[in-house]
Parts: structure tokens; sequence; C-alpha cells
């Protein structure tokens, strides 16, 4: 074995690390990255009361106030327009009782569907139980969409741009992505309520209650363990994390 | 609330639509064509050996349109590539496994080919195998993706995994008798295949027939003995709703149709053959479209 060889062999296994390390070093990167995005107020449990008989027809403050707080778009076609949080209206088939309004939003289910099916982890769980989609992972398969039963979740389906109305401190979706309700995750971080529970106080409906389950002080874990409630579809398992009251 | 009328301000589009049901249909078929390119080099049914090459470029063509499908059927095309990236990848998504096998089927069957071409009877057989089980797998799937839903009642079966592969074998097979006729018709005597082999797998594709149509009655009877909304499912959605492609173009036109002939004399003449087998594999394709759509119909209110 000459000098030359060994020399040749060096540069080529030298090169061979090289080019394994920039294949593999994005990969670690991506790897890693799951575990460091799941800190976020951990030992907190989010979540959410609707008192139906408090919320009224006409009222349209959470849904105007989430549609300007999180950008969210309307194109302007009824079955292609992005919804975080919609109304829908019960009536008593026989009429015996008054109808009631059930704003209907991401359930943030504590065994979320969406969760486990997203094929690419861009759906995910924070460790206070808020779900959330990566938009730079998303690939727009919808499989989450068909998973959800409560249909919490849109496709974007047209390219939207910032406006001078557009708030600031929330990005930009663009086309093709998933979203959904993120239980207004950035100013929950901030120490704010949602911005649909805001708004239904400032109404003076008190509709909507938002607080930590896990604080047994909480004006929310109190009426959870005290009023009668319900979840939607509590017959899946999932553990949803919106209650409401009165249907 | 199942009890309520509903009103409601929000609609919502049909999240998986005809690409979808259009990439089953072609999973299936490509499937089907598998199994009878396998007969004489897996199973050792030797008359069936000049079929091979045949039914297993079908396979493979069929295939290899999926990607492209459903690559464009993403909302981020470009992004089909993190379904392929270990960091990406996430292990309790179906669709992740697919990918997989998407990737691993036509493989598969090419390498299966190759050994064909160089009458290499071990390795074909080897590969064969693989391939078959990378075929049903490929189309199990499929299945598995829909039924995975709690939530879409029409889709949430243990039957759909079943379902969709007898489908995938009768159309499959209707598939393979409609490109030998047209081959037969093309090509010079001397070098057409013996319609004897066309006789015989309508005989199977009759069995499949008989076996789908036991497994819908199965189905059927789950549904409307079942819960208030699998009652509805059946009754609006694919009664009414989906009337077309699941009445006429799955039972009547896919099913009962060819049934009929293939159980009359009509199954020993080409044109019964041909005709029972064309019906078969356009009307596996109303099953692809109910099961995909029928199941989201009633949730795209709001």
């Amino acid at each position: 074995m000459t000098m030359a060889t060994i020399e040749r062999r060096a540069v080529l296994g030298l090169g061979g690390a090289l080019a394994a390390g920039v294949t593999l070093a994005p990969g670690i990167t991506l790897l890693a990255a799951p575990a460091e995005r799941t800190e976020a107020s951990a030992g907190r449990r989010w979540a959410m009361l609707i008192d139906s008989t408090q919320c009224t027809n006409s009222c349209t403050a959470c849904t105007t106030a989430c549609r300007k707080e999180n950008n969210v778009p309307l194109f302007g076609e009824p079955s292609r327009d992005v919804h975080w949080i919609r109304k829908v209206e019960l009536r008593d088939k026989d009429q015996r009782r008054p109808s009631v309004q059930v704003p209907v939003l991401c359930n943030h289910c504590e065994n979320p569907p969406c969760v486990h099916v997203c094929p690419t982890e861009a759906s995910f769980i924070r460790k206070d139980g808020i779900v959330l989609v990566d938009m730079h992972r998303c690939i727009g398969c919808r499989y989450c969409i068909i998973a959800c039963p409560y249909k919490a979740r849109s496709l974007v389906y047209h390219e939207t741009r910032r406006t001078d109305e557009s708030n600031p401190n929330v990005p930009i979706r663009s086309k093709g992505v998933v979203e959904k309700c993120t239980f207004c995750v950035h100013r929950l971080d901030d120490g704010q309520e949602p911005a649909c529970v805001e708004a239904c106080k400032k109404e003076g409906k008190g509709a909507m209650l938002f607080g930590d389950l896990n604080d047994p002080r909480s004006e929310i874990a109190k009426r959870v363990h005290t009023v009668a409630t319900k979840t939607i579809r509590p017959d899946l398992g999932l553990k949803p994390r919106v209650y409401y009251q009165g249907l | 609330m199942e009890e309520s009328i509903v009103t409601y301000n929000a609609f919502h589009h049909v999240a998986w639509g005809t690409t979808i049901s259009v990439y089953f249909w072609l999973v299936g078929a490509s499937a089907g064509s598998f199994v009878i390119s396998s007969f004489g080099w897996v199973f050792g049914i030797k008359r069936y050996k000049p079929l091979t090459m045949t039914a297993s470029v079908t396979a493979i063509i069929m295939l290899l349109l999926v990607p492209f499908l459903l690559t464009w059927d993403l909302g981020k095309p470009v992004r089909f590539i993190y379904l392929l990236i270990p960091g990406y990848w996430h292990s309790t998504g179906p669709m992740a496994w697919g990918t997989l096998l998407i990737c691993l089927y036509p493989m598969s069957m090419m390498v299966y080919s190759y050994f064909v071409i160089k009458s290499n009877q071990t390795f074909a057989k080897v590969f064969g195998i693989v391939a078959i089980v990378l075929a049903l797998s490929t189309h199990w799937y499929t299945g598995v993706v829909m039924e995975l839903n709690p939530g879409r009642f029409l889709n949430h079966t243990a039957l759909a995994p079943l379902l969709f592969l007898t489908g995938a074998f009768i159309s499959g097979i209707g598939l393979m008798n409609v490109i030998v006729w047209i081959r037969n018709m093309l090509l010079p005597e001397e070098k057409r295949f013996d319609w004897t082999l066309v006789y015989e797998m309508a005989q199977f594709m009759m069995y499949g027939i008989v076996f789908d149509i036991f497994l819908l009655f199965l189905d059927f009877m789950q549904t409307i003995y079942g819960s208030q909304n699998e009652v509805i499912g059946h009754g609006v959605v694919l009664m009414q709703v989906f009337r077309f492609p699941y009445l006429w173009l799955e039972m009547v036109i896919g099913l009962f149709i060819p049934l009929i002939i293939l159980v009359t004399p009509l199954k020993r003449t080409k044109a019964g053959a041909i005709v029972a087998s064309l019906l078969v594999a356009v009307g596996v394709y109303g099953m692809r479209i109910w099961w995909v759509m029928g199941g989201q119909y009633l949730q795209s209110f709001y």
C-alpha cells in the first residue's frame, strides 16, 4: 500500500464524512425541534367554558374579534372561508325550549386525533394542552381536517396579504396550510385572555370563561366542577377542553 | 343536541375530493392487476405466465401516476419531500406509513418484473411475494386512512380495508380483461392471449363480486341498526346525495349487472365477459367516490 493510496483514501473518507454530516445535520436539528417547543406554560391546562344561555343570536363579537386578532382570512366563498370560531344555533324540534347559540371552535382535545394523524408532526400539543399547527411543517394534506370531529380546521385556499388592518403580532399564513384556533396563544403567553373571551366580556355577555383547569382557585375550575356542563361528542374519548353550559 | 334543528353561519369544503377518489381507484386497480401478474410466477399457475408482463406493466403505470396526483393535491406541493425526511416522519400518522408503501410497492414490482424478464424463477417468486404483500398493504392502507376517523361514521368501520381490498381485486381483474381485449384487437392472431384466460378471470371476478355484496350487506346492516348519525348517513347521504355513485354506479352498474352476466351463459361469450369486466372496473370508482366524499358530506355543514 502506497502513501498516495492512503492519502486518497483519507481524502475520500473525509469527504464522505463531510457529505454525511451535511446531509444528517438538518435532520438532527429537526428531530430536536419538537422537544423545545413543548415547554410553554407547562403545568397549566387551559380550557374554555361557554354558557350558551348567555350567548345571543344577534351578537358576533367573538367571531369578529377572532378574525381581527388572528388575521383570519375571508375569501368571499362560503365553503372555503376560514373559520377559527363559528356560531351554530340549535332549535328544539318541538319548540318547547328556546333556541341556544353554540360558538364552536377547536376543542384543544387532550387526546387530539389531528395530532395523531398528522404525517409530518406539524400538528402538535403543548404542555399546557393547546393544540397548534407548525405552519412551516404543514404540507396541506388535510388529513387533520378529516380527523377533526369538530370541523375546527380550515385550509387556506388562497394567498393572503398583510394589510394596514392586520394584527402585526400574528403572522399571515400562506396558501396551502391548515389553520385553526390557537386559544390566542400569543396573548396567553403575554398574560392576556383570548380575543373572543375579551370581546364577549366587553359586550357585557359573560358567556365565555377562560382559565386554567389545573388551578383549583380559578373561576373555570370551580364552574366546571359545580355547574352541569357538557362537551361535544364526549363519546369519542378525545377529552375536549371546551365546555358548554346550558346545552 | 340530537333532537334539535341546527342552523349555521359557516360551511366547509369537502377536504378530500375527486383527486383522492381517483387515487384510491388507481391503487386498487394496480393491486388487483399485480395479483394477476403474480399468478404465473408466484403461484405457479403456468397458463397465466403470458399475462405476467402486461399485468405487471399495467400495475406499475397505474401506481406511478399516484405520486403526481397526491403531490398535486397537497396544499403545499413542494413540501411532499417532508414525507421522505426522517426528521419530519411521524410514526402515528397513517399517511407517513402510506408514503413508505407507495415508494416501496412500485420498486418491488419493478424488481419482480426484471427477474421475470430474466426468467429467474427463484428471485421472481421471492420479489413477487414481497410485491404482493406490498400491493395488498398499499391498498389496505387506503382503507385504514378512511377508517381511522371515529367522527366520520360512514367511514369508521373495520370493514373498510376489506371492502377496499375486495374492490381492488375485482376492479384489477376487470381492468386486465379490458386491456387483454384491447390488446387482442390490436395484435395479430399469433400474439393474442388465450380467451379462456379472460373467461377464467371473469369467474374469479364473480366470486369477488359476491364477497363484495356480502360485505356491503354487513355494512348496510350495521348502518341501519346503528346510531342516529349512521341511519342519517345511510338514508340521506347515501340514498339521496350520493345516490348515483352508491346505488347506481357501485351497486347496479358495478355489481349486480355484472353478477347477472356472470351467472348466466353470457359469461362464456367475449362480449359478456368484457362488458361485465368494464362495468366492474367503472363501478368500483363509484365506491371510491361515496366512500371518500360521503363520509365528509354531513360535516360540510355548520
